[in-house]
């Protein structure tokens, strides 16, 4: 096993920081100057990425960046970003970038704005906290400051349906986290530390190390929306406003995932799994977790309700992806992390567009939207292909990996969960990008629609023109960057995100 | 072996692949040009460069195409493209692969040439020509694949893109025709995935080519799951179902493309899969692959069967064609079958599969269009009203003539060369020792009778028919006569000269798959026109004619309902199954959600709220006052002074006591005793104890009587009112506090007032005195059961 360097720098504290300083001074500015606060939370984001970005040398050279701060004894806060922590991080910042940036547009004229980007970026120094923590009590301190602070964008509407959203997530993260105290308590108690970065804390099964990987299983599985702890999920996403959707479905859920992972490999190591065959556990409410998810997404007609399940099942196949433990699987799981935060924040960025120019929730109602709005469609519908695992897109090539990695695994069975879930996939999808498309029942009896209609042929002398209820260009740029990442990184031979999901997946794996 | 020896020193096999990058450049070129075509609409949507960049392309494709073709004659060029979809793809310029690709992009043009006319300026075309355009590109792509992952990658493309082809007109039909065969390649696709990771898991990679891992039941299941899903797309019965639905309601452009060209990627797709568990030419076992060859000619024989009967049967020009692709699929299915089935003398089976795949894209094809023509002047596709509508055409006719005459196998025309080949298939066959195989000659024969039959009935109904009333006929265009000319030319010249073609064409195919033997010997001088072949096709016409003019007596109608087991059911009736399956996950989902324990917790918290309020120490206050007053008796019972009388008592009874110590007290004791002793004696005298025996008996008898059970419902009854009095006494919970207190009250101020006259008394004090002590312990004793009977109150009542 060969030692990782460690590159002591301040760099993830500063990180942190910046959006957590950001927050507050937004909050300050916007109550004067609205625009100056949006591009600040826009800058804030941008520097995040940047500083994140930053690292990449260090991650390179196979090396650690290591932070500990001397505050909140004697346990003391620490970072600790490895090739994992900044793939996810750097993930993390980027669409939060693209995000606050779409919420420049999105959230003109509705109300608590102020309140909306103070907390959005609080929750993006939580987010970024989570993933570079080097230890779980700085862990268990950033999942709280972003999961606490989520509440208020899920509450933001301020309707009966938001604020009862807004409580079962704030009641169950809660519960969630009482979990991750017992089992933060439990750990260093069996081992006296809690320092992430080894390759086992936990040795030795008993009865209370089973109690704390439990607790583990439970206050993570909260936040991933593991079934049966998923219920929160499919009323706080659809209730939150898009940006804010895409960042809970496409970012915070992960984290619940993300810290999975870390007490599977580190907290209790792979080899002790393999002993105790306690990963059957998480294996088992993964395949659940699948195919719950998809079933129930298929009767559901409210857009985000069904984007919010197929979040649920996606969870499913990062779990099944870390519970099968080969590094194949391992791979295709890092980069399905990347692979359905990408996608799954553009479709529901989309879903914000459709919403906001057509008022449609309901997917029977969607007939001609694909004329309406040409190029929201065609992101949709590239983010769904790369989820159903259509190649030659980002989705195909994790699920490619993860099959590959069951049947290293020794377990070809769950393969077939993985086929399922993407057969499901097509299901809940597939109807939505035809019924936009090609469904033409709704436009003979809407003439207004024709405004829009293929405008492109009305404005022949001009040529390229969009049409006129589509998305403006600040909306546009993050779908359909979000939507050309879903393919460009798959088509490219140099995949940079699956060339660190190797190397994370090689780290997991020592 | 000699002879297979001897075939290859005469026609040298392809020398081994080289390195080259060419294949990756075609491809990228290919690709390219996708986005220029969607590029030309969008710029110039009211010209007509898009047809011109949409022709262009299919021309440069089939032009580089070509090239590789010549390129590969010396040998297959082999590009990796690492890194791309992390697996990296490997692409082949081969002629086994090039030919196909070649028919394709000879056949994508003309389609393209047609749908100029067919498509016209009408809505959507650029999203039409973008996605024709798309499709041939993977389709390049697919045929240069060479191993499975990049052939699955591009397969996956060419589905999902001739979906968007395929409901084109976006009429309710179209788009529920799509939607079934949208599914059903992307369940195909998934099983073929399935497929790759199993024979991943099981040789380490995708390659093409017979793999020895793969002989295991492990190997058989990966190549059955890649089977599948190819054999969906090439029509195979029992999933054929799509096909008939899919392509009558495509624009027809895309009807003879789907028909001609993408249902052979199927076929191609089943070629390599079974190619997997081959040993190869020149040794190993083929025990494996004769069996999955047999089990293909039962496949595709039932295909052929089912789908020239149902033909038979069909009102519309477009669903006819349909049925009769799904029927000529199974010829070209037979023609694979005897691939495997003949083992190393497979050249022949693979020759005309070969060769029929070439033959149907062209006839299939142009039957396809030149209905289509005729669609375009009379918009309608029912064959009573297409009642002589092709009058008026005559190259079009001639065209259709030369493609009916094909389909039906007239010699002289290209389907009688390629039939006759896997004809000569089952032949060699049955002189190999497989008798069983007269059977699937004779349905090869039964199904050509009815193709002719098919045929010649929309033949007949387009041409000869004399139309209803005054539907005059129309003229055809220039564009329309070019186009039956050069495909009614290349019929004629493939089905006149078909050495040249099998020669030229075929053959090379055949080599690519390393076949060597006598049989590839006998191809190359292959004597399509001698008498024995001409005899095999006389009596499938002279049959055929007879069936047609028989069922054209009948009207070509007998009502053909759908069989209950039918295939196309069973998928509807799962697929609602499953959604049941969906809807059950939604109630169980809905019944997980922690807002419904929330009215559990309320109570929980109300009855909290009860037992705090119970624990108020303002309660016990009332209890206090009780317990004072308690202790204020006792304590005045302590009175000192009532000691001294006490101890008089004492003292008088101790001198009692103490004269009863006398002992001359004892004397009389004494006697008594001895009178007790004497009557002790006399009572030990045995008869006494008989009237004692007779009072136990007695007894016994009592006992026994009332042991009697019917007594004890009586006891029963009884226990049971005594309960459920004793029940309501204690559910009256409040009667502790309200019947007991008071009474514990009533008693106290009893013995209270007792006192004060035992003070006036002392006469009385004696027997007084000990009820009073008796009085405390009893106050003692209910002070107790209040304070249990409380507490139970405090934990029970609340529940």
């Amino acid at each position: 096993m060969q030692q990782a360097f460690e590159f002591p720098t301040a760099m993830p504290a500063l990180i942190v920081l910046i959006p957590m300083v950001g927050a507050v001074l937004a909050y300050w500015v916007g109550l004067r100057w609205e625009s100056v606060r949006n591009w600040l939370c826009v800058l804030v984001a941008g520097a995040s990425l940047v500083l994140c970005l930053s690292m990449y040398p260090f991650i390179r050279e196979g090396g650690v960046v290591v932070t500990r701060l001397p505050v909140l004894l004697p346990l003391g806060l620490s970072f600790r970003v490895d090739v994992l922590g900044y793939l996810l991080s750097s993930l993390t910042a980027a669409i939060w970038l693209l995000a606050t940036f779409y919420s420049l547009d999105y959230m003109k004229g509705e109300h608590g704005v102020n309140r909306y980007y103070a907390f959005l970026t609080l929750t993006l120094s939580g987010a970024l906290g989570t993933f570079m923590a080097g230890d779980l009590f700085t862990f268990f301190l950033f999942f709280e400051l972003m999961s606490l602070p989520a509440a208020v964008l899920v509450i933001h509407e301020e309707t009966r349906e938001a604020v009862q959203a807004a409580l079962k997530y704030l009641f169950m993260t809660i519960g969630g986290s009482l979990f991750f105290f017992f089992s933060l308590v439990a750990t260093y108690q069996l081992s006296g530390s809690v320092a992430l970065g080894t390759k086992g804390l936990i040795t030795v099964a008993t009865p209370l190390s089973f109690l704390t990987f439990a607790g583990f299983l439970i206050s993570l599985g909260v936040k991933a929306g593991m079934v049966p702890l998923h219920m929160w999920l499919p009323d706080a996403h659809p209730v939150a406003p898009s940006p804010a959707s895409a960042l809970l479905s496409g970012i915070m859920i992960k984290t619940g995932a993300y810290g999975m992972l870390r007490v599977m490999y580190e907290v209790y190591g792979l080899e002790f799994l393999q002993r105790t065959g306690w990963n059957s556990v998480l294996l088992t409410l993964s395949v659940i977790t699948i195919l719950m998810g998809s079933a129930v997404a298929i009767t559901q007609f409210d857009l985000k309700r069904r984007l919010a399940y197929s979040s649920i099942g996606q969870m499913g196949c990062i779990l099944l992806g870390m519970s099968l433990m080969s590094e194949r699987a391992l791979t295709g799981d890092v980069f399905h992390f990347f692979a359905d935060a990408v996608a799954k924040s553009c479709l529901f960025l989309c879903a914000g567009v459709i919403l906001k120019r057509t008022g449609k929730r309901d997917i029977r109602q969607f007939a001609g939207i694909g004329h309406l709005l040409p190029v929201t469609m065609a992101c949709f519908t590239v983010s769904a292909l790369t989820l159903v695992g259509i190649p030659p897109l980002n989705g195909f090539v994790s699920k490619w990996q993860l099959s590959l990695g069951a049947f290293d695994a020794g377990m070809p069975a769950y393969a077939l969960a993985l086929l399922a879930s993407s057969m499901l996939n097509a299901a809940y999808y597939l109807p939505i990008v035809l019924t936009a498309f090609f469904d033409r029942s709704v436009q003979k009896e809407a003439p207004a629609v024709g405004v829009a209609l293929n405008p492109i042929v009305k404005k022949g002398a001009i040529g390229w023109q969009l049409g006129s209820i589509e998305a403006s260009a600040i909306m546009l740029v993050p779908m359909v960057l979000l939507a050309l990442s879903c393919a460009v990184f798959a088509l490219s031979p140099q995949n940079w995100p699956l060339r660190l999901a190797e190397m994370a997946a090689r780290l997991l794996m020592q | 072996m000699i002879q297979g020896l001897w075939a290859l020193a005469e026609y040298p096999l392809p020398a081994g692949p080289r390195e080259s990058l060419a294949p990756a450049w075609v491809l990228l070129a290919v690709l390219a040009v996708v986005p220029l075509v969607g590029l030309a609409g969008l710029l110039a949507p009211r010209r007509r460069v898009l047809e011109a960049v949409s022709v262009a392309a299919s021309l440069l494709t089939l032009g580089l195409v070509a090239w590789l073709w010549t390129l590969a004659g010396e040998g297959a060029l082999i590009a990796r493209v690492p890194g791309v979809l992390a697996q990296g793809l490997v692409l082949v310029a081969s002629r086994e692969g090039l030919f196909f690709a070649l028919i394709s992009a000879g056949l994508w043009l003309a389609a393209t040439v047609f749908a100029v006319e067919y498509i016209g300026m009408g809505p959507a075309r650029t999203r039409y020509y973008l996605f024709s355009a798309l499709c041939l590109a993977s389709l390049a792509g697919f045929y240069l694949a060479a191993d499975f992952f990049t052939l699955f990658i591009f397969f996956e493309v060419v589905s999902l893109g001739s979906y968007v082809l395929v409901v084109h007109e976006q009429t309710d039909e179209a788009l529920a025709a799509g939607r079934l065969y949208l599914y059903l390649g992307i369940f195909g696709g998934l099983s073929i995935l399935g497929g790759l990771a199993l024979l991943v898991g099981l040789t380490g990679g995708t390659a093409m080519g017979p793999a020895e891992a793969l002989r295991s039941p492990a190997g058989l299941l990966a190549v059955f799951a890649l089977c599948l899903g190819f054999a969906i797309k090439a029509g195979q019965a029992p999933l054929h179902f799509w096909l008939p639905r899919a392509h009558p309601v495509a624009p027809t452009p895309a009807s003879a493309l789907l028909s001609g060209v993408i249902i052979k990627t199927g076929v191609y797709g089943i070629l390599r899969s079974v190619s997997l568990i081959t040993p190869g030419y020149g040794g190993g076992d083929w025990g494996l692959s004769v069996t999955a060859g047999q089990v293909l000619l039962v496949v595709a024989l039932t295909t052929m069967l089912l789908g020239a009967f149902l033909a038979l049967f069909q009102d519309n020009a477009k669903r006819l064609l349909a049925y009769s692709s799904v029927s000529q699929m199974g010829y070209i299915g037979v023609g694979l079958a005897m691939t495997f089935v003949l083992a190393e003398e497979g050249a022949m089976g693979l020759a005309g599969m070969g060769f029929h795949v070439l033959n149907h894209a062209l006839y299939k094809s142009t039957l396809f269009m030149l209905v289509g023509v005729i669609y375009l002047k009379v918009h309608r596709l029912d064959l009573a009203s297409l009642k002589g509508a092709g009058r008026g055409m005559p190259l079009v006719g001639a065209a259709f003539l030369v493609a009916t005459f094909g389909i039906a196998g007239v010699p002289g025309l290209n389907g009688y060369a390629s039939k006759t080949l896997i004809h000569d298939a089952l032949l060699e066959g049955i002189h190999h020792g497989m008798p069983n195989l007269r059977v699937a000659e004779i349905l090869f024969t039964l199904g050509s009778m009815m193709t002719v039959a098919y045929v010649a009935r929309l033949f007949y109904t387009l041409f000869l028919c004399r139309p209803d009333g005054s539907a005059h006929p129309a003229r055809e265009t220039s564009l329309e006569r070019g186009l039956a000319l050069g495909l009614g030319l290349t019929m004629l010249y493939v089905g006149l000269r078909p050495n040249v073609w099998l020669e030229g064409f075929v053959l090379p195919l055949v080599n690519g798959f390393g076949y060597a033997g006598h049989t590839l010997k006998h191809l190359h001088h292959f004597e399509f026109f001698a008498a024995h072949p001409l005899q095999a096709v006389l009596p499938a016409l002279g049959l055929g004619g007879v069936l047609f003019l028989f069922l054209r007596r009948r009207g070509f109608a007998i009502g053909l309902t759908l069989p209950s087991w039918s295939v196309e059911r069973v998928v509807a009736r799962s697929l609602r199954c499953g959604e049941g399956v969906c809807r059950l996950a939604t109630v169980v989902d809905s019944a997980l959600d922690p807002v419904r324990a929330v009215p559990v917790g309320q109570e929980a918290c109300r009855l909290a709220a009860v037992l705090d309020s119970s624990l108020d120490p303002t309660r016990a206050v009332p209890l206090g006052q009780e317990a004072c007053r308690l202790a204020a008796v006792v304590d005045s019972s302590l009175d000192p002074t009532r000691a001294a009388i006490l101890g008089q008592e004492a003292a008088r009874l101790a001198a009692l006591v103490d004269s009863s110590l006398d002992p001359t007290r004892a004397a009389p004791l004494g006697r008594e005793a001895a009178r007790l002793a004497a009557v002790v004696d006399s009572s030990l005298d045995p008869t006494r104890a008989v009237p004692l025996g007779r009072e136990a008996a007695r007894l016994a008898a009592m006992v026994d009587s009332s042991l009697d059970p019917s007594r004890a419902v009586d006891h029963g009854r009884r226990a049971v009112g005594a309960a459920a009095r004793l029940d309501a006494w204690l559910s009256s919970g409040s009667f502790w506090l309200r019947s007991l207190g008071p009474r514990l009250l009533r008693s106290l101020a009893q013995a209270d007032a007792a006192m004060g006259e035992g003070d006036v008394q002392p006469a009385g004090l004696r027997r007084r005195g000990r009820s009073l002590m008796n009085l405390n312990v009893a106050s003692l004793v209910i002070v107790g059961v209040i304070m249990i009977s409380l507490l139970v109150f405090v934990f029970m009542g609340g529940w």
